[in-house]
């Protein structure tokens, strides 16, 4: 674990972006402790005499488990080999999974057209079932 | 559901064939819903900046740093910066 005399808040201090398969952490440079009696954790040389210096570093410190990840994934395949398997969907999403073998192996274009699109009215309407009807958004206890 | 139903309903009679198509149906699927949400923990490095993306990741959909003072996951600011400078 770091031990940081930074007093920014993680939000404050990290940012990312993700470059082709890398997610890029970086955390902007603590400029409001630099000065005479600010005790800062930047160099003052590395702000004003450093022109080419940019705005942000790596991370300064070591947080053990302290950076997740939340994606969506595929869902893993390796233990469908059989027909007796599995398919690892609901029933419904199943059904979507049979529109989309009937529009890859037919040869006419309008019967796949039809087949794809039934199979993407299908998902989605898997998808807004589960996420349909209000919703509000919750802040932060300050939020009036 | 079980292959051998989806193959019957959708007419196909090679196994290969069927399971080729199902693992594409599903990358579509996941592309189209974002159903499989993954969480992935590891350790945020000093001086180090760059971190390898899972393999069967479809899209990021949140980042955070741990606050070793509230002990709470905080999400970061997705940024565009042009020109990164890197040591």
């Amino acid at each position: 674990m770091g031990s940081h005399s930074d007093s920014r808040s993680v939000a404050e201090r990290y940012q990312y972006f993700i470059r082709g398969r890398q997610l890029i952490v970086i955390e902007q440079k603590n400029k409001s402790g630099v000065g005479l009696n600010a005790g800062g954790s930047v160099p003052i040389n590395d702000v004003i005499s450093n022109d080419d210096a940019p705005p942000y570093q790596a991370p300064s410190e070591t947080i053990t488990k302290g950076l997740m990840l939340e994606y969506t994934s595929i869902p893993d395949m390796s233990s469908m080999t059989d027909e007796s398997d599995d398919v690892p969907l609901t029933d419904v999403l199943a059904l979507s999974v049979v529109d989309y073998i009937k529009g890859a192996t037919t040869e006419d274009p309008a019967m796949r057209e039809y087949y794809m699109d039934k199979f993407n009215k299908r998902v989605v309407r898997y998808v807004e079932g589960r996420t349909g009807g209000p919703r509000r958004a919750i802040g932060n206890a300050m939020m009036r | 559901m079980k292959v051998k139903e989806v193959m019957e309903l959708a007419g196909v009679t090679k196994t290969g064939l069927a399971l080729a198509l199902i693992k594409d149906a599903l990358t579509e699927i996941e592309l189209l819903s974002k159903e499989n949400v993954t969480q992935y923990t590891t350790d945020l490095t000093a001086d180090q900046a760059n971190y390898n993306l899972p393999a069967n990741l479809v899209e990021v959909t949140a980042v955070k740093v741990l606050d070793e003072t509230s002990s709470y996951f905080c999400p970061l600011t997705r940024v565009i910066i042009e020109n990164y400078k890197e040591k």
